[in-house]
């Protein structure tokens, strides 16, 4: 059987990591090297010449990740300096344009720094470290022959995901606050708080990923692009386009009213025309985001029908943003939730007992030292985050309360459960164990949700107004005004900074509503008030759900078997449009991920130990087991319910391959797009195609064009040689491929 | 045999591996092609049971015939009987087809040719495909070797489909012409030298206005993180606009590269070791920290003599502006002679120096060299048992004999001491470097770690030179004007290939065919403007080598600017198989195809014509590149301009693999004289 854990470096200095990498090593295991995420920094150089706060006033946002000891103002000072120096030298030598939205990476022996440069004046800088601290995860391969690569460097979650993570972080922030450039131009007021917001949402982000790197990787290789996001493949033969529905488009469907109408157009017209909601509702956009154990096919998500599926405009011009901020939401923390949605919702260190660490501490994902006081070990320094500590500090000691509370009445009910587990015993062998289920109704239960999910998934929060009941699908509203009164105005509304053309960038009300697997996210103009009106969300739900039915008839129900998995493919393709006017990425390659690498703890922990939480704060700072919040798109807990965690989120031969392969195909994979970019052709002018057959028995085809650029991975003994006259306008190296690919090219295009 | 013909004329070719014969009957337009041009090409493409040729159709016929080059035909047997009796295909145009014809500059210019391809019937069985296969191989390879590459390009005829020609699609870098430039910024790639004072020792490209400060800038860089983090830098990359800069820090001496060529770390890497090398060959590592030891702020730059400095300008060019896959292949070219010969020459050798071994005694000859033509191919290698040297090492002795070579200094016998840094460090040997033949460029070098053995070996070198020359095969090949080395495409039956490199792991060396190339006049034309402009002010900062180099120039532009490209091509096939760090993209073999397609812009690609300049505004481009890496080979390919069959191109690597498997003991030097 496959063991795969996670030992920190740290861990490996005491005698029993030690012991356990060496196993690992005897046992020719795999090792997956983690970055450790060192620092962050944005700052303003603009702002140098101002010696009123030794220049400090440049300084924006100074994290230090992890439990690193507190640098002095002149070392954060001079790290701000070398990033300029370097800079300020690549663009004497160099043409780097200072204009132009860049990024670099400067790799140390032991250290890469990133480092974006947005709006021609901020840098935003991550540091990753793989010294003494690095994460080990070692995965190991007992049952396979396999031969661990000698090269450990090659084992590492490429740096290329956590550059596309900075550059998402910074987009999800313009997404929700608007642009840094909009805080700084006026005083030092608003200066602060652009940190204080700088401090609410870079630092939560980052150290979601410092606690759970594999947040890096859930989403598979699309996360490498933050330009582009992910659209989901369906057969709309419909107005609703993935590119946006015109105006005509919309008057055409509103004539068509007298057959049965489509579900795009119930939405277009009970909805967004309405006379009530128009022109208050400017665009809706809908998400599949399917869940395992919701999916109608059971055992498989999708990765082809996973995402932004589309929306009633044609001029949302950050689109690519708001759906790649769902996606992240969603793989992160395995659920869109209100909390989620509203930001509150983390991963925290859990709070475990003596014997339970012991347990978990050769398998954490991570090497943070576990605070007592259940801190996320957070260490912001900056003058303007005082407030933001101290809530912090509040925030940990009622965490702590709360782990006390719980491990208090653990030890209430232990008794009971001991008798109940007797009982039990004696109801088994005594063949009367329907009499013991009565005695089991008096056992408390606080994680009931895998034994009941109805009443679990019944949220506090008043939103979800129906719940599934065996055939009866979920629906209702994540974030309206419906919620509970008592609940901050994050869940009433989700205010975000969209631009549509010919617009400028505004904020816009954005209520979330869902169906199953099905999310939506309705834009609304500020100045909207109608949606404050009950009795208007309520029909809106009606209608709503009335939409997304008739989507499950028309679209869901007639999927193929090859559409829904049922039949593998013989390979797996990625397309991703490029052009200004379409950024969208269309694949079929599952996250190279396994479960496994990273939800390792399970694996290796019988009592399935984990030692990070997913809390979510701001309401009153209670810990709150994620598994008790309900799921309303179920992602990580449905895939650790599978055998063995493993992803089966995909509908290609590639599910089929072992986590040590798929690892080191991805890792091959993101270096051969790496090397497109060094390539030097004239990018106007020329294509360039690449068919790569690998000793793995694998094929990779790469087409990069101005326009688009598109991945084939094939068996390279699936390959069946075409019969027949091949047509020969059409001699490109994709033909190599075989009929089926040859196929669904011309059909995809 | 195989009988090709056509109403006009008969052709024969030897067939191996048939005994049947075929007649290929062409049409006069098409007979006419191939006698008026002899840049007339067909490509085969044979794959998936089908046949499929491309036909060259020159402008001037398609514009004089009805011939459509546009039309698409098919090359079928009359019937399936009659091709395997008779052998026999007809090649018939399609006159209902000629509507596509491409569309026509007012100057009689073809703006778009598209290949005329052929399908053979499915019904042909497989064997019949087979032979056919093999007839139309020979066929073809015959057809495009049959001519020699023009000087001019394709003269009047126009380009053709399938093309010798080697379009650049890659942007444009400056050559030693464009030393115009004002600016650092505008060079796509510079070396700086600095030592860890911050003082400039050497810079590829100089603005000494910005060169003071900027070496402060690279000092203070690299010292903060040595300082406050206990690191070196390594590399500093801009991802969006592909400028990398790879730093190496040295006891004492800093080295720089900035490039946006397009080179993985790995190679920019090297290129800094090997500068740092450089450096240590003329002074040892033991004299420069002795240097920096006394004085930590000692100039460098001024210590070093304006041969070192021009040397390292030389290597930097070699780096950054001429084709030198060494660096990339960590291996030495070798030159291809027959087995028999190379066999000779290593035994006159090691009968030489054991007859002479009063004059030489054992210990003074360490190693030596027999080198032929100006890029420096081992001939032959005598070194002791037991014993070799780094190829790092022998790749800076090289280079040192190629500059020689550009000097034209070769008229003299040079004693040389040069520090080898991998095999020692911190001493010298002494190279007695001989020109065995000017014209032929052809070097001998002994190496000896004695410093005053420069008479024993001059004896001894010019006794072997006696002796060698008394062997007409070999005087043919390492003393004779006019040498009979080196092998030409044309020696393999690869069709459609235009150039490859294949290296042997196991020798740590590798093998080129000779270059062929036409010149772009156009380019010739630019680049003289170019050159015409250079203004005073940065004349200046040249020193003699860059103006020996662009005399140099003035007479090879084309040469260089086809090795250009071909560096540019050939990087992008090193790195499309191996990742930043330069290790493989899979451990044990890996094959990668690339295709590159579309259209050159006027400034990409201009097919000049001496006569008329007028280029054509937009040419297709069909360039199939393909690299095959196994532990024991690699082999790096590029075909001509026109291909885009896989199938055809998988064909010729296999040949070529077998060509150089077959011939293995004639390409390599396997051992050398062993004494």
């Amino acid at each position: 059987m496959e063991t795969i854990g996670i030992v920190s470096s740290s861990i490996l200095k005491s005698s029993e990591g030690a012991l356990v990498c060496e196993q690992t090593i005897v046992n020719k295991s795999r090792y997956i090297l983690v970055w450790m995420l060192k620092y962050l920094i944005i700052f303003d150089p603009s702002k140098n010449g101002e010696l009123d706060s030794e220049a400090r006033s440049s300084l924006l946002l100074y994290h230090e990740f992890g439990d690193q000891y507190n640098c002095s103002i002149n070392e954060k000072l001079s790290r701000i300096g070398i990033i300029q120096g370097v800079w300020s030298m690549s663009q004497e030598i160099a043409d780097v344009e200072e204009g132009l939205d860049n990024e670099n990476i400067t790799e140390l022996d032991n250290e890469i720094i990133l480092t974006i440069f947005v709006e021609s004046r901020f840098f935003v800088t991550l540091t990753l470290s793989n010294s003494d601290t690095e994460n080990v995860i070692t995965a190991r391969n007992n049952g396979n022959n396999y031969e661990s690569s000698t090269n450990i460097s090659t084992n590492k979650i490429p740096y290329q995901f956590y550059l596309s993570h900075l550059w998402l972080s910074y987009r999800f922030f313009l997404l929700q606050y608007g642009t840094f450039q909009s805080f700084c131009n006026t005083d030092t007021h608003t200066t602060k708080q652009l940190t204080n917001l700088l401090n609410e949402h870079m630092i939560p982000f980052w150290n979601d990923i410092y606690l759970k790197p594999s947040i890096l990787l859930r989403r598979g290789l699309d996360a490498l692009w933050y330009e582009v996001f992910k659209c989901a493949e369906f057969n709309l033969n419909n107005s609703l386009k993935q590119s946006g529905a015109t105006d005509n488009n919309k008057k055409d469907n509103i004539d068509n009213g007298g057959s049965v109408q489509s579900w795009d157009s119930i939405i277009l017209r009970d909805v967004i025309l309405n006379e009530e909601s128009f022109p208050g509702i400017v665009d809706i956009l809908i998400y599949n985001l399917p869940s395992n154990k919701q999916s109608k096919f059971k055992g498989s998500i999708l990765k082809k029908q996973y995402g932004f599926i589309g929306n009633f405009t044609n001029d949302l011009e950050n689109l690519n943003d708001l759906s790649n901020w769902l996606y992240h939401l969603h793989t992160s923390y395995g659920t869109i939730s209100n909390h989620v949605i509203t930001g509150n919702m983390h991963y925290k260190e859990r709070i475990i007992d003596m014997e339970e660490n012991s347990m978990y501490n050769n398998a954490r994902e991570q090497n943070t030292t576990i605070s007592n006081n259940g801190n996320t070990n957070s260490n912001t320094d900056n003058e303007y985050t005082t407030n933001s500590l101290e809530n912090s500090k509040l925030k940990s000691v009622m965490s702590t309360l709360s782990s006390y509370s719980n491990r208090f009445l653990h030890n209430v009910t232990l008794p009971m459960s001991f008798a109940y587990d007797a009982i039990r015993e004696i109801g088994v062998t005594t063949e009367i164990s329907n009499s013991v289920s009565l005695f089991k109704d008096y056992i408390p239960r606080w994680s009931t949700e895998a034994d009941n999910p109805d009443k679990n998934n019944c949220m506090d929060t008043g939103n979800i107004s129906y719940l599934e009941r065996g055939n009866i699908p979920r629906h209702g509203f994540l974030i309206s005004p419906l919620a509970n009164k008592n609940l901050p105005i994050s869940y009433k509304i989700k205010k975000l900074h969209l631009k549509f053309k010919s617009q400028d960038n505004i904020r816009y009300n954005t209520l979330f509503w869902f169906y199953n697997d099905i999310l939506l996210l309705i834009v609304c103009k500020e100045n909207f008030e109608k949606i404050w009106d009950t009795s208007f969300l309520t029909e809106m739900d009606k209608l709503l759900t009335k939409g997304i039915v008739q989507f499950h008839e028309e679209v869901l129900k007639n999927l193929t078997l090859c559409d829904i998995g049922q039949i593998d493919r013989r390979f797996a393709y990625m397309v991703m449009e490029k052009t200004d006017s379409n950024q969208t990425l269309k694949t079929s390659i599952p996250p190279f991920f396994a479960e496994t690498l990273f939800n390792s703890l399970d694996s290796r922990n019988k009592d399935n130990v984990s030692p990070l939480d997913l809390v979510f704060t701001g309401m009153d700072n209670c810990s709150i087991n994620f598994k008790s919040m309900g799921k309303i798109f179920g992602f990580i807990s449905c895939l650790e319910e599978n055998e063995g965690g493993k992803d089966y989120s995909c509908d290609s031969f590639l599910k089929s391959l072992s986590d040590d392969k798929a690892w080191e195909l991805q890792n091959n994979i993101v270096d051969l797009l790496e090397t497109f970019k060094n390539s030097k052709k004239q990018l106007d002018s020329v294509n360039e195609e690449r068919l790569l057959m690998l000793d793995n028995g694998l094929i990779c085809y790469i087409r990069s064009d101005p326009q688009r650029l598109v991945m084939v991975i094939k068996n390279w003994y699936g390959i069946q040689k075409n019969k027949g006259v091949l047509k020969l306008n059409r001699k490109t190296l994709l033909d190599s491929l075989g009929k089926d690919v040859v196929d669904w090219w011309e059909q995809f295009q | 045999m195989v009988n090709i013909s056509n109403s006009d004329e008969h052709k024969t070719f030897n067939n191996n591996t048939t005994n049947k014969s075929g007649t290929i009957r062409f049409i006069p337009g098409f007979n006419s092609i191939s006698k008026a041009t002899p840049t007339v090409s067909i490509a085969l493409n044979n794959s998936r049971g089908t046949t499929d040729l491309s036909i060259t159709a020159p402008s001037d016929i398609i514009n004089n015939n009805s011939i459509s080059s546009t039309s698409s035909h098919r090359l079928l047997p009359e019937s399936t009987k009659s091709y395997s009796s008779l052998r026999d295909i007809e090649i018939s145009f399609d006159e209902s087809l000629s509507s596509r014809v491409p569309n026509k500059t007012s100057n009689g210019n073809i703006n778009e040719v598209a290949p005329i391809e052929f399908t053979t019937s499915n019904s042909i069985s497989q064997n019949e495909h087979n032979s056919y296969q093999e007839i139309l191989t020979d066929l073809l390879s015959e057809s495009f070797y049959s001519y020699t590459p023009s000087v001019c390009g394709m003269g009047r005829c126009g380009p053709s489909v399938v093309s010798n020609e080697l379009p650049n699609i890659f942007n444009k870098s400056e050559t030693l012409l464009s030393v115009n430039k004002q600016r650092l910024t505008r060079f796509n790639k510079n070396f700086f030298i600095i030592s860890d004072a911050g003082k400039p020792i050497f810079t590829m490209h100089r603005d000494d206005k910005k060169i003071i400060p900027l070496a402060g800038i690279i000092n203070t860089i690299v010292n903060y993180f040595q300082v406050n983090q206990q690191a070196e830098i390594k590399t500093i990359h801009f991802r969006n606009t592909g400028q990398k800069f790879v730093f190496l820090n040295k006891e004492h001496i800093i080295i720089m590269i900035h490039s946006n060529l397009g080179e993985s770390f790995k190679i920019l890497q090297d290129q800094c070791y090997f500068l740092y090398s450089y450096l240590i060959s003329t002074l040892t590592s033991k004299s420069l920290e002795r240097l920096f030891r006394n004085r930590s702020n000692f100039d460098l730059g001024t210590f070093l003599a304006q041969s070192d400095i021009e040397n390292l300008n030389s290597i930097c060019h070699l780096l950054s502006n001429n084709f030198y896959p060494d660096i990339f292949l960590n291996a030495l070219q070798s030159n291809p002679i027959e087995k028999r010969i190379r066999n000779k020459i290593h035994k006159e050798i090691l009968q030489e120096l054991h007859e002479n071994r009063d004059i030489i005694p054992r210990g003074t000859l360490l190693y030596g060299f027999l080198l032929i033509g100006e890029d420096t191919k081992m001939a032959a290698v005598i070194r002791p048992q037991g014993h070799t040297l780094y190829t790092h090492d022998i790749q800076l002795l090289f280079c040192l004999v190629r500059r020689h070579l550009h000097l034209n200094t070769m008229d003299r016998e040079l004693w040389i001491p040069i520090c080898f840094p991998k095999f020692n460090s911190s001493g010298f040997l002494y190279s007695y470097i001989k020109t065995l033949s000017l014209k032929n460029k052809s070097v001998m070098v002994l190496l000896s770690a004695q410093k005053d053995a420069f008479f024993k070996l001059k004896l001894f070198g010019d006794r072997l030179l006696t002796r060698l020359g008394k062997d007409s095969h070999i005087a043919k090949i390492i003393i004779s004007d006019n040498p009979c080395t080196g092998f030409s495409i044309k020696d393999i039956p690869a069709p459609l290939i235009h150039h490859f490199i294949f290296k042997s792991t196991k020798n740590a060396q590798y093998i080129m065919p000779i270059m062929e190339y036409n010149i772009k006049y156009q380019d010739v034309i630019e680049n003289t403007v170019s050159c015409n402009d250079e203004s005073e002010n940065n004349q200046k900062y040249l020193g003699n080598q860059q103006k020996d180099d662009i005399h140099f120039m003035e007479d090879g532009i084309d040469l260089l600017n086809y090795q250009i490209k071909l560096q540019r091509y050939y990087m992008e096939l090193h790195n499309s198989v191996t990742s930043e760090d330069g290790s493989k993209l899979q451990s044990r073999s890996v094959i990668n195809f690339i295709q590159w397609d579309g259209i050159t812009s006027k400034n990409i690609s201009s097919y000049g014509d001496i006569d008329n300049l007028q280029s054509v505004n937009n040419r297709r481009i069909h360039i199939m590149g393909m690299v095959w890496c196994t532990p024991h080979f690699e082999l790096y390919l590029i075909s001509n301009n026109g291909v885009s069959d896989k199938g055809a191109i998988s064909s010729s690597a296999k040949n070529i693999l077998r060509w150089c498997q077959k011939h293995e003991q004639r390409l390599f030097i396997q051992n050398g004289a062993i004494f």
